[in-house]
């Protein structure tokens, strides 16, 4: 399915949940997302896994960007029946970077969640154990934020 | 012995440890031979490769891209510049797609080169180890003929160096052809030996369901049995013009045996690569001429390549200026581990240490 008919299907099946869609564009260019609300961002990762017709079995990368005024979650989506993939993003405002976690449906988020966790500071709810992943425990700081002072300069 | 059960130890396996490679930790608690738990401790090799692209240019990051595992440069390295260049839209010319995917072959054929001889040394054939370094080191020597300095081989818009003479084209595909004679050796004795077998059959096996919940990619989702091959599945730069049969294990156990079974074919199918590659290559220009300093419109992209250790991935925003604004790179070896701690439970230690070694892991493409 394309992005597009992925979007058109979304909105039928969750009527409730505002979704928007982001295509390329002359002054933007890459690949289109779909954005969605972070407090229904479950509700969606639960209808995009388990329904027969999106059927996303993996999550193949999660990320997360810092806008400075807001952070934004990335989410990869990929399934290996239907061979579609899915942009899915949420924004954050500050200050409660706080989000359900999807380590439920894909356990390989388990690990995603503590690396965006350790660079962005960004408390998942639900996770099983939420702590840093590539630095020490006693890091203070968020590195990929863009506010971190950086020690090297 | 006795007095020892029943009791829970805990153990650091690692950082510096033969299965380890590099620097990973794996805080182990034995009851007695048997593994009731392990926890994967990563970050030993941390670079923040990630934040140094946000204060680096697009050209300037090809050689950090590089880095991120020093056993396959070219994989993170090729999967972040066709990322700068889909986004910037820049066409690269033919000869250098051609370069790019020889470099890329040799690359995968040195790097399963010293996993075999990884594996063999991990069940004490010690020959058979010696006899893989040898010809993973003849391999990289040809590699850096063609490419020199590791590092510094691709670049956005083309490549840095074209192929060297004749002469070497000569002597590699007479070194193909001796490389044949080697892995089918190679795989007489994976299949026949008593401890081969032994070892590495039923050893540490990963389902179909299991390697995609935990996203596994690569030589390890096609051992469990998934024929799910970026180069065939979605081709991208001239790979579609080539013959390429995805290798998947006839057995089908999804075991460490499998594994290392896929990587032999691995090997096989990228020789006939270069082969075709060489036979293939059109004349022209290795880069394109592109306007320094590069910068490509606002936006986001993400872009996968078949990398040694599976999907490649970049993920890339920018904001318009010279340098990006987030940089991010999957590999593979971040969702094998990912996946350790999970197989961590109630086996023996002694199996433990073969999955790990037969996922063919490298901590510094999993910590970046």
């Amino acid at each position: 399915m394309q992005i597009r008919h992925i979007f058109e299907h979304l909105q039928k099946d969750l009527s409730s949940v505002f979704f928007e869609l982001h295509e390329d564009s002359p002054s933007h260019g890459g690949d289109p997302f779909i954005l969605v609300p972070a407090m229904s961002l479950l509700p969606v990762c639960d209808i995009l896994k388990d329904m027969q017709r999106y059927d996303f079995q993996c999550l193949s990368n999660l990320t997360a960007v810092d806008f400075q005024d807001h952070l934004r979650l990335i989410y990869h989506l990929f399934s290996y029946t239907h061979h579609h993939s899915l942009t899915l993003t949420t924004s954050l405002l500050p200050p409660h970077y706080e989000i359900d976690s999807v380590s439920r449906l894909w356990p390989i988020a388990n690990w995603f969640e503590r690396e965006v966790f350790d660079m962005f500071g960004i408390q998942f709810r639900g996770h099983p154990s939420l702590k840093r992943l590539l630095l020490p425990q006693h890091w203070t700081g968020y590195p990929l934020r863009k506010d971190y002072e950086r020690m090297a300069r | 012995m006795n007095e020892w059960l029943g009791e829970e130890k805990k153990v650091c396996i690692g950082p510096h440890h033969p299965v380890t490679r590099g620097g990973m930790n794996f805080i182990a608690s034995l009851d007695g031979e048997t593994l009731r738990q392990a926890i994967p401790e990563i970050g030993y090799c941390h670079r923040s490769l990630e934040k140094i692209a946000e204060n680096t240019d697009y050209q300037g990051f090809t050689t950090y891209a590089s880095q991120a595992d020093p056993l396959s440069p070219y994989s993170c390295q090729w999967s972040y510049v066709m990322a700068v260049e889909k986004l910037a839209e820049i066409t690269v010319p033919r000869r250098a797609e051609f370069l790019r995917v020889i470099a890329m072959e040799l690359n995968r054929i040195t790097s399963h080169l010293h996993f075999l001889s990884f594996m063999a040394e991990i069940i004490g054939a010690k020959i058979l180890k010696a006899q893989s370094f040898k010809r993973a080191e003849i391999f990289s020597h040809y590699t850096t003929t063609f490419c020199g300095n590791d590092n510094m081989f691709l670049q956005i818009g083309g490549v840095v160096r074209d192929l060297c003479s004749s002469d070497w084209e000569t002597t590699l595909i007479q070194f193909l052809d001796h490389l044949k004679t080697f892995i089918d050796e190679y795989s007489y004795t994976l299949k026949n030996n008593y401890v081969f077998q032994r070892q590495l059959s039923f050893t540490g096996v990963i389902s179909v369901e299991e390697a995609i919940q935990y996203n596994l990619v690569g030589p390890n989702l096609r051992a469990s049995g998934l024929a799910w091959d970026l180069r065939k599945n979605r081709p991208y730069s001239i790979y579609s013009e080539l013959n390429l049969e995805i290798p998947t294990c006839q057995r089908n156990k999804g075991d460490a045996h499998d594994r290392v079974q896929v990587r032999i074919d691995e090997i096989a199918q990228s020789a006939s690569l270069i082969r075709q590659c060489l036979e293939k290559i059109p004349q022209g220009p290795i880069q394109c001429k592109i306007t320094e300093p590069i910068k490509p419109k606002t936006g986001e992209i993400y872009n996968c390549i078949e990398g040694v250790r599976g999907d490649t991935g970049t993920y890339l925003v920018s904001n318009g200026t010279t340098q990006p604004h987030r940089l991010k790179l999957r590999t593979g070896s971040f969702s094998s581990l990912a996946l350790l701690e999970k197989m961590g439970r109630e086996i023996p230690l002694s199996d433990y240490l073969t999955l790990i070694a037969s996922l063919d892991i490298s901590p510094w493409e999993a910590d970046r």
